[in-house]
């Protein structure tokens, strides 16, 4: 491996407006991912006229610096009171929520922390010395592709938290059908929009998860007489799991950050799917797979781990091809082309201080993060020693204030309290909205990369199998699944206990 | 006190300027003879795409050089969704005191032909300034048979229903160019439809589709660099940028095809002439001004300056043109 880019790179950024850059982009960042619905994109909307006045490289180290803290921040609201801030940090809720519950908030957010680090550090050694040969790889992936890997994970994920696998897969199927409503990408129709202007841009994800799990949360904190504050005492050592758990936590970071690695290589909202993914897969390999949704450590270092590592892939394509692989990323590159350069295949060789002294920031962002996050694990967690009664309206506020800010819309508002509400009457009725919001997130990508398949082959699903290894693999795959599914049940007892 | 700032009003106006027929809502509100100085405080500019698109980053250099040229501030406002519903929307039921204006590009003409859209925007709003244009190009992949238009129309005439194209979304000026074209060929071509520019990309580079109509902003490096070539510019002459200069125009080779990515200001329907005048001569000085210039070729197109009553009949006439077009397409645009 040849470390002099990366040494040209380090020496390129040590300058004192550059490091500045660096802390204050990381920060900001950070913050950013912590308050709930004012996320990357708003951070940077403001940060960009800032930035007009800086060199290049000080303004890209800035900006890209916020992605990397908001990815760690994103999971102190889901861990605290179960609010994702952003969708990457969704699955954090299921075991970092109740921890907090339990009192062992710190330790929740250090493993958060920790895993950051990990899945960022496993990211940046695949982007330094890998991006141009995987760049390639990952524009193998066209919608065949994507619609065989999306119709997998509706399969897989309609039972991620557990539960009855029926009422799973009716919460799936409401989620996909909600997903539908609004200006149809490929037909360019409306549909179920009721003549509503802003139903156009069909139900915005992110508030619907705002909605059913943080205003659930506070509904259900309402509805709890005397309410359910953790209690127990906060102490350093509490921050730092069991001396049992290390190994296999550090084993589910690690797992984590190549699940988030590979998965950010394809296009489309990838990191938001490698958590799932990850959880998926630790939920798969644990021995005791009843402990995921109740606090198991693992449940949060593998998503966590993958959704850092997953950004620093996203990159790849960026750096090496200059396409955005999502809309995220679409706007880091704005960045880029404000001060007059052009991510691409040229980048590399024409300005090799942009791009190695770039990276270079990046993983001195990450140590800095790390350094940061640790301590302030345990300030973060004593935030739910303050009084529910009072802590509860200023979360409410800073929801609503998040909630607003993401598209300056007051009906969005209104979206968030009525799935709130929703999502307070499925948990009462033992519905669980997490496969909703799945079949929500997933169904339109779905939609779209059938429409495009069928478009490209003209119809014809059998030209598409016969065409596409990785495709039909999936579905193999997919179809494995569910016949497991059916048949399993049906199996008798006696059988299973001969054959395993 | 509404009597007396209507009075207020209407005799400033006849003092100021006789030209002035339209509104009195320039004075409503302020007092004595300041009432007719337009502005008197900050104007919200309304972008309706998300933050960090050429639409935003053009709208945020002119907003940023409104202090200098119109002496009040401007702030800009992201209103996304809805295909540019929303934020149009918002400019639409604002007053038309001059006080609420917003980002109008060539879908503002464009999607009221071929979406369900709350307003025909280009019949209700009133025309400021056109602020910079360019030309959508065809680009293939550079080790692609077609070695121009020519050799590329000639394929899909031989093998009608093969070739497939990518384009950024439904019905716009991504889309129609080629249908439009096999159209005219008596042949027909697949569209598959992304969500924006940068998938219809991915999708290209990875071979799944054919060829794609892009904007040039999104393909230079690509071209640039030789892993695409673009093989024909559906503008009516041929691009001042290096890249794309070489680069003959569709008309050039026999194929009368347009589609043009521009973007300008517009303001509520009936807005008082004063205001639309003293916003098109910022507009028309932030188009010379160095910074403006700079963010325009950095988001990929060109200043093209066009004056309120120019920009007026640009829409008129592209409404005819596309409205001509879009039903000759018919079905073309909706499969």
């Amino acid at each position: 491996m040849d470390f002099s880019n990366l040494v040209l790179g380090f020496t390129a950024i040590l300058t004192v407006p550059n490091l500045v850059a660096s802390l204050a982009g990381v920060m900001l960042g950070n913050l950013a991912g912590v308050l709930p619905g004012l996320g990357i994109s708003g951070t940077v909307a403001v940060l960009l006229p800032v930035s007009y006045g800086m060199e290049p490289l000080t303004a890209l180290i800035l900006i890209s610096g916020v992605f990397a803290g908001a990815s760690y921040g994103g999971a102190i609201t889901s861990i605290l009171v179960n609010i994702p801030g952003e969708a990457t940090s969704i699955v954090t809720t299921f075991d970092g929520h109740p921890l907090a519950k339990a009192g062992r908030a710190g330790l929740a957010i250090g493993t958060a922390a920790t895993a950051s680090f990990v899945g960022g550090t496993i990211g940046l050694i695949g982007l330094t010395f890998f991006a141009p040969v995987l760049s390639q790889a990952a524009l193998a992936f066209g919608p065949p592709e994507y619609l065989a890997v999306t119709a997998l994970g509706l399969v897989l994920l309609a039972n991620i938290s557990g539960g009855s696998r029926l009422h799973g897969y009716i919460m799936l199927i409401g989620g996909v059908l909600l997903g539908t409503v609004g200006l149809d990408a490929v037909f360019g129709t409306t549909r179920l929009t009721f003549g509503s202007t802003h139903l156009l841009d069909g139900i915005n994800f992110i508030i619907v998860v705002m909605g059913v799990f943080g205003i659930t949360e506070l509904l259900l904190t309402l509805c709890t007489p005397g309410g359910d504050q953790p209690t127990g005492k906060f102490s350093l050592r509490g921050l730092f799991p069991a001396r049992n758990q290390i190994r296999p936590v550090a084993a589910a970071m690690g797992r984590g950050g190549l699940i988030g690695f590979a998965l950010g290589l394809i296009p489309g909202p990838s990191s938001t799917i490698s958590t799932f993914a990850s959880y998926e897969v630790e939920k798969k390999l644990s021995k005791d797979p009843d402990r995921f949704g109740k606090g198991a450590l693992e449940g949060i270092a593998s998503p966590e781990a993958s959704n850092n590592s997953s950004f620093y892939s996203q990159l790849i394509p960026l750096l090496s091809l200059g396409i955005p692989f999502s809309a995220s990323i679409a706007l880091l590159m704005s960045a880029f082309i404000i001060h007059g350069i052009r991510p691409g295949p040229q980048l590399v060789v024409q300005q090799p201080v942009i791009f190695w002294g770039l990276i270079a920031s990046l993983y001195l962002g990450n140590v800095i993060l790390f350094v940061l996050n640790v301590p302030l694990a345990g300030m973060w967690a004593s935030v739910l020693r303050i009084r529910f009664d009072m802590l509860m309206p200023v979360i409410t506020i800073i929801t609503f204030t998040g909630a607003y800010a993401l598209n300056n819309s007051v009906f969005d508002l209104r979206v968030m309290v009525v799935f709130g509400v929703v999502g307070l009457i499925a948990k009462y009725a033992n519905y669980d909205m997490t496969a909703f919001v799945v079949g929500l997130f997933l169904g339109p990508f779905f939609e779209k990369s059938l429409v495009q398949s069928m478009v490209m082959f003209d119809g014809n699903m059998g030209a598409l199998l016969g065409s596409r290894p990785i495709s039909t693999t999936l579905f193999i795959v997919m179809v494995i699944v569910i016949v497991a599914g059916v048949v399993r049940p049906l199996v008798p007892q006696k059988v299973k206990e001969i054959v395993e | 006190m509404k009597i007396q700032s209507v009075s207020y009003a209407a005799v400033s106006l006849l003092l100021v300027s006789s030209t002035l027929l339209a509104g009195c809502s320039s004075g409503t509100g302020a007092t004595g003879d300041k009432s007719s100085g337009y502005p008197q405080k900050d104007v919200e500019y309304v972008v309706p795409f998300a933050p960090g698109g050429s639409s935003d980053l053009i709208a945020r250099a002119v907003a940023k050089v409104s202090k200098k040229y119109l002496k009040v501030n401007t702030t800009v406002l992201n209103l996304p969704g809805g295909s540019t519903s929303i934020g149009l929307s918002k400019v639409i039921n604002s007053a038309a005191d001059g006080y609420t204006i917003g980002t109008f590009n060539n879908s503002g003409v464009q999607s009221p032909l071929t979406i369900d859209t709350p307003y025909v925007y280009y019949d209700v709003m009133t025309p400021i300034a056109q602020v910079a244009e360019s030309p959508y190009v065809l680009v293939v992949k550079a080790d692609a048979p077609w070695a121009d238009l020519k050799a590329f129309a000639a394929d899909i005439k031989a093998r009608p229903n093969k070739l497939t194209t990518g384009a950024a979304s439904a019905g716009g000026g991504t889309h129609f160019p080629l249908e439009a074209l096999a159209l005219g060929l008596g042949s027909d071509i697949r569209t598959v439809i992304f969500d924006g520019g940068s998938p219809a990309i991915t999708a290209l580079l990875g071979g799944n589709v054919d060829a794609s109509v892009q904007a040039p902003a999104d393909v230079k490096s690509l071209v640039e660099a030789g892993t695409l070539k673009a093989i024909a510019t559906f503008g009516h002459k041929r691009m001042s940028d290096p890249v794309f200069a070489d680069v003959p125009t569709a008309a050039e080779q026999g194929f009368e095809v347009y589609s043009m990515l521009w973007q300008g200001v517009a303001g509520p329907a009936k807005m008082d002439p004063a205001a639309v005048a003293v916003l098109d001569e910022y507009i028309k000085k932030a188009t010379q001004d160095e910074s403006v210039v700079k963010a325009v070729s950095g988001a990929g197109l060109g200043i093209a300056y066009l004056d309120s009553a120019q920009f007026g009949e640009k829409w008129a006439s592209e409404a005819v043109y596309y409205k001509k077009l879009f039903a000759s397409l018919g079905d073309r645009l909706k499969k």
